[in-house]
């Protein structure tokens, strides 16, 4: 089925997650491709912290590499240095260490890639909550794919720096995608890929404020302001200000106004795309 | 050690005295004070004791209260168990009991009586009508409360600061008694409303409320990387989980071998949970079959595999069960079906409750039915709606003749299994949930614990699970068992005629009337493939397949040839 040699596999996990990437997602990783994989990861939370042994695990190859940041550093960040590090030539994958690949499910996003040499990002689907976002029946196309397992090329990647590192925490996936689609590029859904993703939604505790509820408002100001200019952000800050939870959203405008008002890279203003759209709070799609 | 009553007045510390002479030799009146806090922190601080207690001088304690603190705190050294305060009262992280409260009492008062009985629980707080404090342990951890005066809220800063010592915070029975007053809900509200509170409670715990027994307190928002370490709903398990208790839990999957892309999914979703449980509570994965292995199938690392041959038995699913807890050796039994799967998102909590709770006890937790489309060769392809909920807390309503827990919505205890006699195990194969469920909570020998977490998915298709049969005759024959063998007991209780008591609530649909909701579903479904519309859009679909290039022409081809 696919022509490629060596996968290059990247995963950012923190001390929670090891015992599972470990004993499920890293066995699971061998039977979701008939290439070898090169498995690159790396604990978010520091120098110092707890790590996967490297090394090599039937045709996983494991390189851990440790972080020589004092403290937790951001999704993007950790990813741009695997890329940095390993420099992966044709594509690579991102997941998320929560997540158990189906058989074979990395090797049908190569084959998906191969049939759309022009995506530059092709997501795979979610089990059990399958994400309810847009795609295109006939082309596959969807306005963003989740970092969460995506394939993506290595050329686009390098062409743009990375992810941008500053929203440290969610929406980094739908930067990227709106990038690729501004950039002449596809982001493409793949939904006979599949990986299990327990994914937190239904288990947030509304007595706590999880870092993807904070993060995502605060980082949705921020991505309106990068894509949209001064126009867009006080159309976020409307949508936010609407938000019922309001000390919350306060909270997150804020830190906004605080860290980075003052400094969003703005090359992307004026640039369009259909598939590059706020349609609501934290909303970049029609829900299907 | 010394019982140390707050009185309000001299006159007071005397009366109280009095009417307990004989606790006089340990009774230790505190008169003339303006602070709770300040009384506390110099009990802590500058007391020879190791240990005290302190109450309300409108208490009135029983003749074998000291007798009972002290063997209280002998217990606790004994079993090791890290602790800084406990109390007649609390609120808990998950229900407890057949009325599942998170409020535990053991007292009476002008609200009411107790609730539960002989069991130690953790809390995340305390009231403050009785306090045993473990001067000791919380001098050695530098608990110190603010400066604050007055006599309200220093209950719940002593729970606060003993969990974010990583102390214990419980409540036992050996601090029963009587409290003359119901507490004061308009002084509460008024402590509530000071800044001084919510800026020192903000800075000890990062929740934006929690639950105490006078009302809700509600703090700031902070962020996740701004907001303190402590979530004291996690607290108040993890400081009371012990190593001396770590039970084990037996995850049996029942297969006959015939689904194995299903019953790899479940497998593999039960290995993530238990890495996620992390160490209070030993999860094993045991699977049960009647039949061996396929060559091809690889038995997991750490899973175990039991094969049991039964004579003549037609349905053996309950014997399964019978075979595992006689073969398995583990405190407690969790039955996961081959084609469900287990969240793991939430494995670490249950974990410690299954650690702090009575040995005991059984288990309610959360479970969804989701329907799936797909085909079982190709379970990678499945997608899964989310259907019908079953609350966990909804187990009592099982009294009502409709069962409201899956079987793998509960965890057993090797007792509670034990205690089916074998005759049963024989005669029911449907509603082998419902019998186990009937038989626990019918004899009231064990204690009902409910996790509100989501931790099981139901895997509902258009063939292979049993509750979607049209033909109910093996259902209603298990019933007739099923019924027959409860009321038959040969230890009968009176539990059974709560069923009027909760049929009055209304709820009605239990687990096995799903069959409707599935056959809605299947009828809309069928009317749609019948429709004109789905066949003459037919050939459009075809076109988006060739498109996408998941299917070919030759395919196409000779299917229209086969057609003709």
């Amino acid at each position: 089925m696919s022509t490629a040699k060596v996968v290059q596999v990247q995963c950012v996990y923190g001390d929670s997650h090891i015992e599972h990437v470990r004993k499920v997602l890293m066995p699971a990783l061998a039977d979701a491709t008939d290439s070898r994989i090169r498995f690159v990861c790396t604990n978010y939370a520091g120098k110092g912290r707890g790590r996967i042994e490297s090394g090599q695990l039937g045709n996983l190859e494991i390189i851990d590499i440790e972080s020589e940041a004092s403290a937790a550093t951001g999704f993007a960040e950790n990813h741009n240095r695997l890329f940095d590090l390993t420099q992966p030539d044709d594509f690579f994958v991102l997941l998320n260490p929560d997540c158990i690949p189906h058989k074979g499910a990395i090797d049908l996003l190569i084959r998906r890639r191969e049939m759309a040499p022009d995506a530059a990002i092709v997501e795979g689907r979610q089990w059990p909550s399958e994400h309810p976002k847009e795609y295109d029946a006939l082309s596959l196309e969807t306005p963003w794919a989740s970092g969460a397992f995506s394939l993506i090329d290595s050329a686009f990647y390098r062409s743009i720096g990375g992810m941008d590192p500053r929203y440290f925490l969610y929406l980094e996936d739908v930067d990227i995608s709106w990038q690729a689609w501004l950039n002449g590029y596809r982001v493409i859904y793949e939904p006979a890929s599949v990986v299990t993703h327990f994914s937190g939604g239904r288990f947030y505790r509304d007595d706590l404020v999880s870092n993807e509820q904070f993060l995502s408002l605060r980082n949705f100001l921020v991505i309106a302001k990068k894509f949209f200019g001064e126009e867009g952000e006080a159309e976020a800050l409307t949508y936010l200000r609407s938000f019922n939870d309001k000390e919350l959203a306060e909270l997150a405008e804020k830190d906004y106004v605080q860290r980075f008002k003052e400094n969003v890279d703005q090359r992307y203003v004026g640039r369009q795309h259909p598939n590059v759209k706020i349609l609501g709070l934290n909303c970049f799609h029609r829900m299907q | 050690m010394k019982i140390h009553v707050v009185a309000r007045s001299q006159a007071h510390g005397e009366k109280f005295i009095a009417s307990h002479a004989h606790l006089r030799e340990v009774l230790e009146p505190e008169v003339g004070q303006t602070s709770y806090f300040h009384l506390l922190n110099r009990l802590i601080w500058s007391s020879d004791e190791d240990y005290a207690c302190v109450i309300h001088d409108d208490v009135v304690l029983s003749g074998n209260f000291h007798h009972l603190i002290c063997k209280l705190v002998s217990d606790f050294s004994k079993s090791g168990t890290r602790w800084g305060l406990v109390g007649n009262a609390g609120v808990s992280t998950f229900r407890v009991g057949y009325g599942g409260d998170t409020v535990v009492r053991y007292l009476s008062d002008p609200h009411g009586g107790a609730n539960l009985q002989g069991c130690i629980l953790p809390v995340q707080t305390v009231d403050g009508n009785v306090m045993l404090l473990n001067l000791k342990a919380l001098r050695e951890n530098q608990v110190r409360l603010p400066k604050f005066e007055g006599f309200h809220f220093y209950d719940i800063a002593l729970s606060v600061e003993s969990q974010c010592a990583k102390l214990g915070v419980f409540v036992a029975p050996h601090l029963a008694c009587y409290h003359g007053s119901g507490g004061d809900g308009s002084s509460f509200n008024a402590a509530m409303s000071s800044r001084a509170l919510i800026d020192y409670l903000s800075t000890k715990i990062r929740n934006r409320y929690f639950m105490s027994l006078n009302g809700r307190v509600t703090l700031p928002v902070t962020t996740e990387a701004a907001a303190p370490a402590c979530d004291i709903e996690i607290a108040s398990l993890e400081n009371a989980v012990t190593a001396a208790n770590t039970r084990t839990v037996a995850v049996v999957v029942r297969t006959k071998f015939t689904r194995l892309q299903l019953l790899k999914r479940t497998l593999s979703t039960v290995e993530a949970f238990i890495s996620a449980a992390g160490p209070a509570t030993n999860f094993e994965c045991h699977i049960v079959s009647t039949e061996n292995a396929p060559d091809d199938f690889i038995l997991p690392e750490g899973m175990k595999l039991k094969v049991t041959k039964f004579q003549s038995a037609s349905d053996d699913r309950y014997l399964l069960v019978e075979a595992a807890v006689a073969t398995i050796d583990a405190d407690f039994y969790w039955f996961v079906d081959d084609d469900d799967w287990l969240f793991p998102n939430e494995a670490a909590r249950l974990s410690a409750i299954i650690n702090v709770a009575p040995q005991n006890s059984v288990f309610f937790l959360d479970c969804q039915h989701y329907n799936e489309r797909g085909l079982e060769d190709n379970v990678a392809g499945f997608y899964s709606l989310p259907a019908r909920y079953f609350f966990a807390k909804d187990f009592i309503h099982s009294f009502s003749g409709f069962n409201f827990t899956p079987f793998c919505g509960a965890i057993f205890s090797k007792q509670a299994l034990r205690n089916i006699h074998s005759s049963v195990y024989h005669s029911i194969t449907y509603y082998e949930d419902f019998m186990t469920l009937l038989s626990t909570l019918l004899s009231g020998a064990f204690v009902p614990i409910v996790v509100e977490k989501l931790y099981v998915g139901i895997s509902l298709r258009s063939t292979g699970n049993t509750v979607t049969e049209n033909d109910r005759g093996k259902w209603n024959k298990s019933m007739s068992e099923l019924i027959s063998f409860i009321t038959n007991t040969e230890r009968p209780t009176s539990m059974l005629s709560f069923s009027s008591i909760i049929a009055s609530q209304g709820k009605t649909a239990g687990v096995s009337f799903n069959v409707d909701e599935v056959n809605a579903l299947k009828q809309r479904l069928e009317l749609v493939l019948a429709s004109r519309s789905w066949r003459i859009t037919k050939p459009l679909r075809l076109v988006a397949r060739l498109f996408r290039r998941d299917t070919k022409f030759v395919d196409v081809a000779q299917q229209l040839r086969h057609r003709k």
